[in-house]
């Protein structure tokens, strides 16, 4: 047995921690041991037989399978260490979405909560709707955010995307909320929308790539002209791939900062094809 | 001598000796192709024999927008050493002074696998801090700020095992019909893939034999094929008929792409035929101690 799909008995109730939960783990297990393994709901352990309804899932994939059917917010830590095989969510999921993630895809055909892609340092996330605040942030206690992989939202994202982001890019179909790119390292964070305020604020280096021109940007950053230099047209074919709101072949409005941190990053304001 | 005679041209019944080496790709991309092509040229420039210029080197193919990373029109190149290590050296040499100084330039890895040879590794340092890296799934590349703008380089190159010297000889009953052999044999060679033909134009007036009467020296001309010497030298391998001899040599990334292009390079030689002045086809070797890779002409050409 390659794959499982589990569905969700109740939309409600208290949250679930979802870790022990992961396409490798259950790819070795047999049904019965899928239905006793222990998940925290709420303050007490509860089996997961308990919570989930197992059936057989896709068996045609290379590699380990999961789906998860009928999922609420209620569920959290979906993914969390995953280093391979494919997590196929149906519905949305709660915080700490793909923590820790170091392999493998992770698919979410609605929202995720807070703290996705926490930690992350490998593999692909993609959800089809929003992400809540600190997308790809650090964890409480972390010094810093997402060090690698793909991230991909197909609507808005909250605050603080990518704060501390030290290699990876998340790509953002929709807008994205205040401060996104505070204190980045490094990496990429494209946006197709509307930025809330902040944008890059005391990002070291890496690059933010804005489909939609900010009213504002903070004070760090000088006006580094027109960008039309090769490295453009090789950025978005490569991010294309993934997101197609940044294909094509414009150049870009430059910002070079944030110079009050010191800072060598940049962001680029997108022509409209 | 024995019976293979194409066009009325006499194929030799004899072989090219090649060595291994170490090679690498390089694609090179400029704004335009007239730029891509300056820059490439720039590079394998005095890049025609290992034996006095650290590595053999030469433009492989033009390469369209589609089939570059940066999507502008571009260059493959390819270059061979003894080494790795000459081989790091030179590429790492020759781009930092032909490619990131030639306008509007950006320089790639053209091949995979093998030993890592820096680019933008090592390049990068010109950026004086102000360069800007950027990992796209498993390539790295540098953004060097220079006065046009960036110079965008692929963080290393790879590198496998190639041959270098494959050859073959044309003789002809004068210079101008030899010389236009040898054109037409480049012009067939040049479309095709995994070689090079490193010498000026692709062509070799030079041929040398290994050693000399001087002890310094490593090698000496060819006095068998050098037909002023033809009646002084006992062992010429020429004939009276024989006015000039022409040299083509082939670096390639494995046999099959010798072995082709010496095909494609000796038919179109031979088109010219007897009438045109060309009368034999023969190749350079060294007795068959030296390179472990004999390309024998009859089995080629069968």
């Amino acid at each position: 047995m390659t794959g499982w799909r589990l569905v969700l008995k109740q939309p409600t109730g208290p949250r679930i921690d979802m870790a022990p939960v992961l396409p490798q783990r259950l790819s070795a297990l047999a049904a019965a041991e899928i239905r006793a393994l222990p998940l925290t709901c709420g303050n007490r352990l509860r089996p997961l037989g308990a919570l989930f309804d197992e059936e057989p899932g896709d068996q045609s994939g290379d590699g380990p399978t999961l789906a998860i059917g009928a999922a609420t917010a209620r569920l959290d830590n979906l993914g969390r260490d995953m280093a391979g095989g494919t997590l196929a969510v149906e519905g949305d999921t709660g915080a700490f979405l793909g923590r820790r993630m170091a392999g493998g895809t992770i698919t979410v055909t609605g929202s995720c909560g807070a703290h996705a892609a926490a930690g992350m340092t490998g593999g692909t996330l993609r959800v089809a709707g929003s992400a809540g605040d600190f997308l790809g942030a650090p964890a409480v206690g972390e010094v810093t955010g997402m060090a690698g992989g793909l991230v991909v939202i197909g609507g808005d994202a909250g605050d603080r995307v990518g704060e501390r982001l030290r290699r990876g890019s998340i790509l953002i179909g929709g807008g994205a909320g205040a401060y996104c790119g505070v204190a980045m390292i490094a990496g990429t964070i494209a946006v197709a929308g509307i930025c809330g305020d902040g944008p890059g604020f005391a990002m070291r280096r890496g690059s933010i790539i804005l489909g939609t021109v900010p009213k504002r940007l903070p004070v760090g950053f000088a006006d580094s002209g027109r960008y039309s230099l090769p490295f453009l047209p090789l950025l978005r074919r490569h991010l294309a791939r993934h997101a197609a709101w940044l294909a094509g072949s414009g150049g870009a409005d430059r910002w070079l900062g944030d110079l009050t941190a010191g800072g060598r990053g940049e962001i680029l304001c997108l022509d409209r094809d | 001598m024995s019976g293979l005679v194409l066009n009325g041209v006499v194929i030799d019944d004899t072989f090219a000796e090649a060595f291994p080496m170490a090679a690498t790709r390089l694609v090179i991309t400029a704004d335009s192709p007239k730029w891509a092509r300056i820059a490439a040229a720039t590079m394998t420039g005095f890049a025609t024999s290992v034996i006095g210029c650290g590595v053999e080197a030469g433009i492989e193919r033009a390469l369209s927008g589609e089939e570059t990373p940066d999507g502008r029109p571009g260059v493959a190149v390819l270059a061979f050493a003894m080494n790795e290590e000459g081989l790091a050296q030179q590429v790492t040499t020759r781009v930092g002074q032909c490619v990131l100084t030639s306008p509007g330039s950006a320089c790639f890895a053209g091949i995979e696998g093998g030993r890592k040879i820096a680019l933008g590794k090592a390049l990068r340092f010109f950026g004086d801090g102000w360069q800007i890296a950027k990992r796209l799934d498993d390539q790295r590349f540098w953004r060097v700020p220079v006065m046009d703008g960036e110079f965008l380089c692929e963080e290393t190159t790879g590198s496998a095992g190639g041959i270098g010297g494959g050859n073959f000889l044309i003789l002809a009953s004068s210079r101008p019909a030899c010389l236009a052999a040898a054109e037409a044999a480049v012009a067939a060679v040049a479309p095709l893939a995994g070689c090079i033909l490193p010498f000026p134009g692709g062509v070799v007036r030079s041929g040398s034999k290994v050693g000399s009467k001087y002890p310094k020296l490593f090698a000496s001309s060819n006095h068998k094929f050098c037909p002023t010497l033809r009646a002084a030298v006992p062992d010429s391998a020429l004939s009276a008929d024989d006015a000039a001899v022409l040299e083509i040599v082939i670096d390639g990334l494995d046999e099959a792409a010798i072995r082709n292009a010496t095909r494609a390079g000796i038919l179109a030689a031979c088109a010219l035929g007897r009438d045109g002045g060309i009368n034999r086809i023969s190749a350079g070797n060294y007795g068959g101690n030296l390179g472990p890779f004999h390309f024998h002409l009859h089995e080629i050409m069968a």
